[in-house]
């Protein structure tokens, strides 16, 4: 998904994480990413850094969250003037409602898959979003009315649900004095950016609430 | 009567203390040890120190009535050292606070309180103490509130420019001292305040917005190509500009805690934010402000003693703040020891005889004085110093060139306690004088007879007051150095080269004086010189 602001092109994409691009005449900008609690009008800092489409030696070209799951989250880009310093350009938060969205079941057990596409159907009437199931069980697909809306269309979003293995450079593998920190020695209240708790202790029933944030 | 071992296994600033009846046995800090400052090393654990604590004390960590470890902690290391038995972990924040109330020597009210760039849920902790017990009354969470040591930490990362590793060619954690230094001589400047502005902002006791590193780390980064940092004058105009937006949003923080908590009239800090001393000037001013204390090894490295002292309130075992003579916690070495070293090395040994020092100090020498115990925390108090004459502004140069320094910062004095109120101008928190951590002004008059310890554009100093009581054996050298010079002030500088913590063992020292760091050596009940 691309927007423009001013001479500012901005391309996001939630499909793997979270995703922020952004092209203008500026050397760098920040994107940042808060999350608001349920229940909460007040957003938390969850992580961000500044990104360049120039080449810039040690700037990284994109910004990258590995957020897999359900979070009521917001992105901010901002830049740098002289005058003000640090200045917010655009906001976008995220909304599914109306758009297509991938749920991608991983589980060879069919009632398995029956219960998390309970789920998802759950999800998708509360949201109001247009759910694309894609598991390994054709009839349990066509449950969803988008089942065919499939072909050259972006989805907004994409979800795993399933027991996705955590990445090696989740903190919990290397050091936990680091439990939080992602860079620049920022703390954050989520542990894990795949899943907000660890598969190895839910149930199945567990695991679909936890990524899909009932 | 019990042992309690604390211990900080974090990222930085690794420290191991004992805690025995109550009262402090023994502080190591990990960089004297492993002689790499704990600015330059964000792993590692506190092995040496541990040890080396076990070596002096002949008390396995494991063999302790109460082992005590803070957030954010090091869990194998802990449940390894710990051997099956059990141990807590404390809120590295109140871990701070705990260390500052109970060494503050304060009775009756007292508010602490506690403010870093975060460590397990928390920049910042306030508690209300009274009678030995701390109540916490307010805090601010990493992820939804800012942090002003972070806006320092990313500001001196950035202000050199950057290597080819992207590495700041100043580090954070190491040298915001030296930024801070550089403050008075720069200029208020209203685009720069702005700017630096945007990424921290205050009200209603709360800093704001949360993610202050990261903003910071752009506004610096964006700063940089943009030429803000291109010449020392604009660099100086930086620094003072931040230390101004510090100093407003925190004299309004403090204001607002007063306004809070009227009657709590004397107040204990801790946390890196506090080793700012111009800053502490500033609070010390207050005019409803009766004391401030702070804890004098502020940082990270105190957070193992400020647990071990939480154990033994917990437990009854310290009912009511303890009144430090000094912070002298670490290794000493008595005189056959340091005889069993010299063997190695071909020194001359004199008798120590004061009057010849004070005569030397006065001659423009510059004496090594290691004596007893390693003191605890940043500053060097008259244990592991360098001594020389506070009168020449060329004394500046001529240290910073023997000891591989670039310190923008004038050098800090000792003082005699009687002569404190002639020299500077406020007489508040004399306590916390001792251990060198506030700035004070000097009054007019001894500006010019003082000028190597004398910030010249804001007349401050950085005084270490020194008493019979806790330190005789430099009081007698000032006081012959008085009589012979009229000056009741000596320069006291860290024994340390650029780049190394202070020395902590004799080999350290004989090192410095057979490379010709310092004239003189004063160790023990002995004076080394070469040959």
């Amino acid at each position: 998904m691309y927007t423009k602001i001013d001479n500012v092109k901005i391309y996001y994409d939630f499909n793997d994480g979270i995703k922020v691009g952004v092209y203008g005449p500026d050397n760098l900008y920040l994107v940042e990413v808060r999350e608001y609690p349920k229940n909460s009008d007040q957003s938390r800092f969850i992580h961000s850094f500044h990104v360049t489409s120039k080449e810039i030696y040690g700037q990284k070209k994109m910004f990258f969250c590995n957020i897999q799951f359900y979070m009521d989250f917001e992105i901010l880009v901002y830049k740098f003037t002289e005058e003000f310093g640090l200045t917010l350009i655009w906001t976008h938060r995220y909304n599914d409602r109306d758009k297509l969205v991938v749920f991608e079941v991983s589980s060879r057990n069919e009632e398995e898959c029956r219960h998390w596409v309970d789920k998802i159907l759950l999800y998708s009437k509360l949201r109001g979003c247009k759910p694309i199931i894609r598991s390994p069980y054709d009839n349990i697909n066509k449950l969803s009315n988008e089942y065919f809306n499939i072909q050259g269309v972006e989805p907004y979003k994409t979800y795993k649900i399933g027991r996705n293995p955590k990445s090696s450079s989740d903190w919990k593998t290397i050091d936990d004095r680091f439990e939080g920190v992602l860079q620049f020695g920022n703390w954050k209240e989520i542990w894990s950016y795949e899943h907000p708790r660890s598969w190895n202790f839910l149930n199945s029933a567990e695991i679909v609430d936890d990524i899909l944030g009932f | 009567m019990s042992t309690i071992y604390g211990i900080y296994t974090g990222y930085h600033s690794h420290s191991i203390s004992l805690v025995k009846d109550g009262q402090i046995v023994n502080c190591l800090e990990e960089e004297r040890m492993a002689r790499i400052k704990a600015g330059d090393r964000h792993d590692g654990l506190p092995e040496l120190s541990l040890k080396k604590m076990e070596e002096i004390t002949g008390l396995k960590f494991e063999d302790a009535d109460y082992r005590m470890d803070v957030y954010p902690h090091h869990s194998p290391f802990t449940r390894e050292i710990s051997n099956g038995k059990p141990y807590e972990v404390l809120s590295h924040q109140t871990a701070h606070c705990a260390g500052a109330y109970f060494t503050s020597g304060m009775e009756g009210k007292v508010l602490t309180l506690s403010y870093d760039g975060g460590g397990h849920k928390h920049f910042m902790k306030v508690f209300l103490c009274e009678d030995g017990k701390m109540t916490e009354v307010y805090n601010q969470e990493i992820s939804n509130t800012g942090s002003l040591p972070h806006v320092w930490a990313f500001v001196t990362s950035g202000i050199m420019g950057y290597d080819e590793y992207m590495e700041g060619k100043w580090k954070m954690c190491r040298d915001e001292g030296k930024l801070m230094g550089m403050a008075p001589e720069g200029q208020y400047d209203e685009k720069i305040y702005n700017i630096l502005s945007s990424v921290i902002k205050y009200e209603d006791l709360k800093f704001y917005p949360s993610g202050t590193a990261e903003k910071t780390k752009f506004v610096v980064d964006s700063m940089l190509y943009s030429g803000f940092f291109e010449s020392q004058k604009q660099r100086e105009n930086v620094s003072y500009n931040l230390q101004k937006i510090t100093e407003d949003l925190m004299i309004q923080f403090f204001n607002d805690l007063h306004n809070r908590f009227p009657e709590y009239t004397k107040i204990a800090v801790a946390g890196g934010l506090f080793a700012n001393v111009k800053l502490n000037q500033k609070i010390n001013e207050l005019p409803w402000l009766d004391e401030l204390y702070v804890y004098p090894p502020m940082g990270d490295e105190g957070l193992s003693l400020g647990a071990a002292l939480w154990k033994a309130n917990q437990i009854g075992e310290l009912p009511k703040p303890l009144k430090l003579k000094n912070v002298s916690f670490g290794p000493s070495y008595d005189d056959d020891i340091i005889d069993e070293i010299l063997k190695e090395y071909n020194f001359v040994k004199q008798p120590l005889d004061l009057s010849e020092i004070a005569n030397d100090i006065n001659d423009g020498k510059i004496i090594g004085w290691f004596d007893g115990g390693m003191e605890l925390g940043p500053r060097a108090l008259g244990n592991r110093s360098i001594l020389v004459r506070p009168t020449q502004i060329q004394t500046h140069r001529a240290l910073n060139m023997r000891l591989s320094r670039y310190d923008t910062m004038p050098f800090a004095p000792m003082i005699l306690e009687e002569y404190f109120d002639e020299v500077f101008t406020c007489s508040k928190s004399k306590y916390s004088s001792q251990f060198m951590t506030i700035c004070y002004s000097t009054k007019n008059e001894w500006m010019d007879k003082i000028p190597a310890v004398v910030q010249k554009s804001d007349k401050t100093a950085r005084p270490q007051i020194i008493s019979v009581e806790n330190n005789p054996k430099i009081h007698t050298l000032m006081t012959q150095y008085k009589e012979i010079s009229g000056i009741p002030l000596i320069l006291n500088t860290s024994f340390n080269t650029h780049g190394e913590p202070i020395i902590e063992n004799p080999y350290h020292a004989f090192r410095h004086l057979e490379n010709k760091v310092v004239d003189k050596l004063v160790m023990g009940n002995y004076v080394y010189k070469n040959r």
